[in-house]
């Protein structure tokens, strides 16, 4: 099926030549659907593919697609033909919508000891990392950050922020839930108050993460973990997120298998795979989330420790399902100065 | 067609096959496409359905894109028109690599030209520092409408500008013998020769910018700053990908089209067909060179358009020469993510050719044989392929095909036809003026020798159009190399283009590395440009 072009062929022998492992034909091959920087080489992707086909006499192919929620676009379209076996990294605000296609099946896995703050219910959903929405800033040129979200939002000569669009981007939806779980009923008119000092709500995080390291606000709507990165990976201490009396929203980022997976088998062993070292020792320092399962190692070194359960803020998944729509549409009403 | 000297005696020819084949084929290839792709997200399990396209948010998008495609459109035709003349006028070392040069800010990812503008016109950006020099603060001008019509007019002005100097240089050797003999002032030159060359070609220009920028995505969205400043591709994305609500997608898909269409239409009344014209073309010093007037008139216009198109540039170069980003030259993605982009780019080069140029042809032989309206058809169907939004022909495609194939075979199949049919517009703007030219100089002695078809197309029309041939397919091709949307649909992890690749790492963090990797794509892009230009468009240049 696949064009065989001059530059395919070519790129074939490269990689062959660079060692890349040999496809084996006769291995099963489990396909795990996911977000696109998932699968970087410099994400946790290739090392956990290692870590799992040591052990599983198979091949894994992840197929990386434009966003989380791209995820469940594909899948959809692709409907019963689907090829996929594992759907990974759909976060847990669309839980209730993967689960209302019937694609997925339960996971089987045991979640009652996970060092996952508030535990975990679901029976389809499996989570496998999971983080904390929040401003990052520089704290060079923001020396008194707001301690609250409130505080953010009304002080008129407050920290002018970058933010991401709710409708393509998951850190966005976790805006929009964080609003709506601290000021209810008056959410719109709090994005009201803060719009004047939204500089840009870009399409996805790299974009608005790149506004603000050129100095385009004083705050990014980002992770806790954020400031780890610049200070892990470049050795640079100037970045911190800011705490929010009013607790932070998590995303869980969750796994799924497929009902009509080619592999049931493999998947279900990819499944109990998630919830082991091979799998959660990856994911600090390779996608920079919290791991669900705290590895024997612990968190790497100069890795802040996840926020204690009172500074969490709970939101029910099947509620945000619910009022996805109307809050964005409020959202949209609001900041159409 | 058959009225020339000799009688026709095979039946073929007096149906004029070859003039309405092409464009017939490629045309029916197109449609046949966009139905597939209709009927393939209406096959989907559908979303809630009942919805109204004309809600009050849609309208507000509405009358913000046309406000700032409107503004957009002009601002570029008023440097580019001005950019093209001068650049005309003058010779200068440098002056063919400029105009190369050009066309990459074009194609140029839209993360890394943001960025670039960012960085000169941003809160902490070149200027607001120059200000602060003089104890002034610019303060944050550029989000909202400032920002997208700073960046529309970087991506479109030297476009415009590639455009109409490609037909200011085509004028006939004896219009500038005859200024030169009767002496005619600079003012004259451009009443009686450049204006109506400009006139002539705006509509078309004007039609392809306006179209770019009411669709336009990453920028809008990036620079628009908020909600308040959006287009309907953003909406068409987002009940697409966000809301999984196909109908609703297709339904704004077809408000697109038809608004675009039809102001496009609107603009086509306003074209002029150029007047036959028989006389050999050359490149001729113009007489207007040497007036003082027309020196500072282009000094000034050079000094404008280096001040607002150069620094993002030079921002978007700096950038990418970093030690730390230069790290990326040994990572073997790198090299993965270039030829993955070469094997996209190429069969979509010459997909957008085949078709770009079969409708070109086939609207000449409308024109010529005496059918003018017919002609109209090929310049709808190829604004059609340009404002057709490229996620929903990119999804509709993949959920038509995916029953009948393997999911994962699809990308590398879809990814360059999608950019392919993208991208043909740019070709049949390009090539078919040019081959019109070549028709009204060449028809009779055609028709009187009974040149038609294949021999016609190599004897005596290539050698007028392959300049316009060669810059068709080196922006066509640069478009898809540049191109992000589409097969960020589709992804996979053996499957990598350059763009992906600066997203990928700016997703990661390493902005540095991304901005190495995109002036890796930008000297791509300039490479390739050379290189067709200098294969097709033979060795004198624009």
């Amino acid at each position: 099926m696949r064009k065989t072009t001059l530059a395919g062929l070519a790129a074939a022998m490269l990689l062959a030549a660079a060692g890349a492992p040999a496809l084996a034909q006769d291995r099963p091959v489990l396909t795990v659907y996911t977000y696109d920087s998932f699968t970087a080489d410099w994400g946790p992707g290739p090392a956990i593919e290692q870590a799992f086909e040591a052990q599983c006499a198979c091949d894994l192919v992840w197929v990386g697609l434009d966003s989380s929620v791209g995820i469940l676009t594909r899948l959809k379209l692709e409907g019963p033909a689907a090829k996929a076996d594992i759907a990974l990294g759909l976060d847990h605000f669309w839980s209730t919508e993967g689960a209302r296609t019937g694609l997925f099946a339960t996971h089987g896995q045991d979640t009652t000891s996970l060092d996952l703050p508030g535990g975990w219910q679901d029976a389809i959903f499996l989570p496998v990392d999971y983080g904390f929405f929040a401003f990052v800033y520089n704290k060079e040129t923001l020396a008194n950050p707001p301690a609250s979200l409130t505080a953010l939002v009304k002080d008129a000569k407050g920290p002018s922020v970058v933010i991401q669009d709710p409708r393509s981007s998951t850190p966005g939806m976790g805006l929009l839930v964080w609003m709506r779980s601290v000021f209810g009923e008056g959410a719109e008119a709090a994005w009201k108050t803060l719009s004047p000092r939204i500089v840009s709500a870009t399409k996805d995080w790299s974009e608005a993460y790149g506004l603000f390291l050129e100095g385009e606000a004083d705050m990014v709507l980002s992770y806790t973990t954020s400031p780890a990165y610049h200070r892990l990976a470049e050795k640079d201490g100037r970045f911190a997120a800011a705490r929010f009396a009013e607790g932070h929203v998590m995303q869980i980022e969750t796994a799924a298998k497929l009902k009509a997976a080619p592999n049931p088998e493999l998947a279900d062993r990819f499944l109990a795979f998630l919830l082991t070292d091979g799998f959660q020792d990856k994911i600090a320092t390779g996608n920079w989330m919290y791991p669900v399962k705290l590895p024997a190692t612990g968190l790497p070194e100069g890795f802040d420790a996840p926020l204690p359960a009172d500074a969490v803020r709970a939101v029910d998944p099947a509620r945000i399902d619910a009022a996805r729509k109307g809050w964005t549409e409020e959202w949209l009403r609001a900041l159409a100065r | 067609m058959a009225a020339g000297a000799r009688p026709v005696s095979m039946g073929w020819r007096r149906w004029g096959i070859a003039g309405w084949l092409p464009g017939g084929a490629a045309a029916l290839a197109l449609v046949a496409l966009y139905a597939l792709a209709v009927a393939g997200l209406l096959g989907v399990a559908g979303g809630p359905g009942g919805f109204d396209p004309f809600d009050p948010y849609v309208l507000s998008i509405l009358r913000f894109s046309l406000i700032q495609a409107g503004l957009s459109t002009l601002l570029s035709l008023a440097l580019g028109a001005p950019l093209a003349l001068a650049l005309a006028r003058r010779q200068f070392p440098g002056r063919d690599g400029l105009i190369k040069a050009m066309a990459i800010g074009f194609v140029t990812p839209v993360i890394v030209a943001v960025l670039g503008i960012v960085a000169v016109h941003g809160r902490a950006g070149w200027l607001n520092q120059g200000l602060g020099l003089i104890g002034l603060d610019g303060g944050t001008y550029l989000y909202g409408l400032p920002g997208i019509l700073i960046a529309h007019v970087f991506f479109n002005a030297p476009l415009a500008a590639r455009i109409f100097l490609q037909t200011l240089q085509a004028q006939p050797a004896a219009h500038w013998r005859l200024a030169a003999g009767l002496g005619m002032p600079p003012g004259a030159i451009f009443r009686l020769i450049d204006w109506p060359v400009l006139r002539r070609e705006a509509p078309g220009i004007a039609a392809l910018i306006f179209l770019l920028c009411f669709t336009s995505f990453a920028t809008v969205l990036t620079l628009g700053g908020g909600p308040a400043a959006q287009t309907l591709e953003v909406a068409i994305y987002q009940a697409l990908a966000f809301e999984l609500d196909f109908q609703r997608a297709l339904a704004l898909s077809a408000v697109q089209i038809a608004l675009c269409l039809l102001l496009t239409l609107g603009l086509s009344a306003f074209g002029t067909r150029p007047a036959e014209i028989d006389a050999p073309v050359a490149e001729i010093a113009r007489p207007d060179r040497a007036a003082p007037a027309t020196r500072l008139l282009d000094g000034v216009v050079f000094l404008i358009a280096a001040v607002i198109l150069l620094p993002p540039a030079l921002a978007i170069l700096l950038r990418g020469l970093s030690l730390q980003g230069f790290s990326i030259l040994a990572d073997p993605n790198l090299l993965r993510a270039t030829l993955g982009s070469l094997q996209v780019a190429i069969p979509a080069g010459l997909i957008a050719l085949l078709i770009g140029f079969g409708l070109a042809w086939t609207a000449r032989h409308a024109r010529l044989s005496g059918h003018p309206h017919l002609a109209r058809l090929p310049a709808l169907i190829a604004s059609i392929a340009l404002v057709a939004p490229p996620f929903v022909l990119a999804a509709g495609l993949f959920a038509a095909l995916v029953g009948k194939a393997n999911p994962l075979a699809l990308g590398p199949v879809l990814v360059p036809l999608v950019n392919g049919i993208m991208a043909a517009p740019f070709v049949f703007r390009l090539v078919g003026p040019a081959l019109d030219r070549a028709g009204e100089r060449h028809d009779r002695l055609c028709r009187g020798l009974g040149i038609r078809g294949l021999a016609r197309l190599i004897w005596i029309d290539w050698p007028a159009i392959r300049r316009a041939v060669g810059m068709g397919l080196a922006i066509a091709t640069a478009f898809s190399l540049g191109d992000f949307g589409v097969i960020a649909l589709f992804g996979g992890q053996d499957f990598t283009t350059l763009p992906h690749l600066v997203y990928r790492l700016m997703g990661s963090y390493r902005l540095a590395e991304a901005g190495s990797t995109a002036l890796v794509l930008l000297l791509l892009i300039g490479l390739l440009f050379w290189l067709l230009e200098t294969l097709i468009a033979g060795r004198r240049h624009a």
